[in-house]
């Protein structure tokens, strides 16, 4: 087991630049999730940690050592893949065995090694099917397999749950996080689905353009996130952002928008918000943060403000509203059983507690 | 429904009337060679007397002057090396302008391919002119390296294409596994590779087999004339039995039906591998 460390860590395509000056750290025995949309540069920084891909620029640590020119093979790394990248021609046994043999492990211990990861993986009675034979959750289980006997210092998961369909996702996921515990080996994971970065990961770093937009653990990303981006990425459905301008009226700051104007919390107005007055911010909201007066006991005129519902989505569990507010659309996530029907003018309170502003420039954090 | 029920039938018409196109020659040939030659001088296709015989056969396997056993060894002789070398040979270079970069990688591949289009013809005498300062002249090994040469091309084309449908994962899972360049072409991705090089050794061994012009140009000695040689050698000077030639053709044939036969399957799937990914 190792840590992992990534310092100015740059990839460059000729002129395009994937991946710019990045920092990360994984602690050793932790589980990172790399997370962002497609072409964000996760998986090319995932697969040079792999040392698939040169480094152009910056230093790649796993332990105290320095790997930058450092063949795959040398590095004590096992990697997954999205297509499992089976060997088609080798059946299970020998695709978990190959990777032993070649580093001249003894029979006996292969066969121990190998036969303990299947039990692991509730795949010993295909040992001697093909890939071909086997379903996708079964070739993961053995792609997992052809990793874990190996008995890597680092894991690296490169999408690994995107090809298998949404029931099965779910339980991989949950085996994959049991299989941690268990393992506790330094694990890197690439996903663009924030569901298992959130569940999966002990800290998660958000990426677009090649650049870590912020990297904490999941409830800090999700409470406190550091821009527009992370704060548009994580969460489902997205947070809504609003235009609006801070003011101050009878010392109490409000914010202010085309269809609302919402009263900010004493204890959110800290200086630098403060410093905000009088200038255009952007207003976050959750969908999941927004509620109807029927939800509420108390009155909270000061935090409400009128729409009128153009969509609504039961999910069962809960019900998706899309509003229009004066000309923004404003998306709540709300009681399902409540009687909302398409056209009916609601009233939306906001829980300005969990409220956020953003900087319209530079699309920081200002809370 | 009308106009369907047409069309199919002109699509079985056609279809029928090319087939027959195509195979009544060989129907002629077979049936000439397994008649005596008084049944089949006017004409292969008159029945009034039909008595099968293997007699041409023989007559053509142990002929006084063209022997097809001595050919049929010779052309195993050079076909079964002038296929696996080029293939070998070729696969390496193949995966190599596949999966690795080099300067000028791609100004190589272009002169490669545009080599193929090469008629064969053209370079005749400069290959015979080479073959005798090499003094390979008459021999095997200097028919072997001339098919081998000419098929590297196309079996190279052919090979970089299927190495490029491939998932690279798997190469690179090998390469995460430990293994080195060499472990990973040979046994992972050749064996991969096994429709697509069973069809590229069918098609080259076909080519080898049937070729009659190099083998014309650079065997001369009557012991070492290959198959495809020794045919018109069968015909008289004054009289020519059709039976025994016809014969001599069905046995140099049956050697590439046979083994298209038993190696279709594998054919067939490395012709589509490389188009549908």
């Amino acid at each position: 087991m190792a840590e992992v460390k990534l310092k100015e860590v740059t990839k460059k395509f000729g002129n395009f630049t994937a991946v710019d000056r990045i920092n990360l750290e994984a602690l050793d025995g932790e589980f990172v999730v790399l997370v962002g949309p497609s072409g964000c540069g996760k998986t090319t920084t995932l697969r040079m940690i792999a040392g698939l891909e040169e480094v152009t620029e910056g230093e790649i640590y796993i332990g105290d050592r320095l790997v930058n020119d450092v063949p795959p093979k040398d590095r004590d790394i096992a990697m997954v893949f999205q297509n499992y990248a089976l060997y088609p021609h080798m059946d299970v046994y020998n695709n978990m065995a190959f990777g032993l043999k070649l580093r001249k492990v003894p029979k006996k211990e292969i066969d121990r090694r190998v036969r303990e990861a299947a039990e692991l993986l509730g795949i010993s009675d295909k040992l001697r099917a093909k890939p071909r034979e086997l379903s996708g959750g079964q070739r993961q289980r053995v792609a997992v397999g052809r990793a874990i006997v190996r008995d890597p210092k680092v894991f690296l998961f490169d999408e690994p749950l995107s090809n298998l369909d949404a029931k099965l996702r779910v339980r991989m996921r949950a085996e994959l996080a049991e299989l941690h515990q268990r393992l506790k080996t330094t694990t890197i994971y690439v996903t663009h689905d924030q569901v298992e970065a959130m569940t999966l990961g002990y800290r998660v770093a958000v990426m677009k353009d090649g650049v870590v937009q912020q990297y904490d653990a999941p409830q800090v990303i999700y409470d406190q996130p550091a821009n527009m981006f992370v704060a548009g990425f994580i969460g489902s459905p997205p947070m809504n952002f609003l235009d609006a301008r801070l003011v101050e009226e009878d010392s109490k700051v409000f914010v202010q928008g085309k269809g609302f104007k919402l009263l900010v919390p004493q204890d959110k107005l800290t200086d630098e918000v403060r410093s905000f007055i009088g200038r255009e911010v952007v207003f976050g909201i959750r969908p999941e943060d927004l509620r109807t007066p029927e939800m509420v006991r108390e009155d909270r005129t000061e935090a409400s403000f009128p729409g009128r519902v153009r969509v609504r989505e039961p999910l069962g569990d809960e019900l998706i509203v899309y509003a229009d507010c004066a000309g923004d659309e404003v998306i709540a996530k709300l009681d399902p059983h409540l009687p909302i029907e398409p056209g009916q003018e609601i009233t939306l309170i906001a829980a300005m507690e969990r409220m956020h502003l953003f900087d319209p420039e530079t699309e920081q954090a200002i809370i | 429904m009308k106009r369907k029920w047409v069309s199919t039938l002109l699509i079985h018409l056609l279809a029928w009337s090319l087939a027959l196109i195509w195979i009544v020659p060989f129907f002629g040939l077979l049936m000439t060679s397994i008649r005596p030659l008084s049944e089949v001088i006017y004409g292969w296709w008159r029945f009034e007397e039909f008595n099968p015989t293997l007699s041409n056969f023989v007559k053509a396997w142990n002929h006084p002057t063209a022997p097809l056993s001595q050919g049929m060894r010779n052309s195993l002789a050079v076909a079964i090396p002038a296929t696996v070398v080029p293939i070998f040979i070729a696969s390496i270079a193949a995966y190599g302008l596949a999966r690795f970069t080099f300067p000028l990688k791609n100004y190589l591949f272009l002169t490669i391919v545009a080599l193929m289009t090469l008629p064969i013809q053209m370079i005749a005498i400069p290959i015979f002119k080479l073959m005798k300062d090499l003094r390979l002249l008459n021999t095997f090994l200097g028919l072997v390296t001339v098919h081998s040469a000419w098929g590297i091309p196309w079996i190279l084309f052919f090979m970089r294409n299927y190495f490029t449908t491939l998932p690279i994962e798997v190469e690179e899972s090998a390469r995460v596994d430990g293994a080195s360049d060499l472990v990973i072409f040979l046994r992972i991705v050749l064996p991969m590779c096994v429709p697509a090089l069973v069809s590229a050794a069918v098609l080259q061994f076909m080519w080898v087999w049937s070729d009659f012009f190099l083998a014309l140009i650079l065997i001369y000695s009557p012991s070492k004339l290959l198959a495809t040689q020794r045919i018109p050698l069968m015909r008289g000077v004054y009289h020519v039995d059709w039976g025994v030639l016809s014969a001599g053709a069905v046995l140099v044939m049956i050697v590439p039906v046979m083994i298209f036969a038993f190696l279709q399957r594998y054919y067939i799937k490395g012709m589509v591998g490389w188009t549908l990914k």
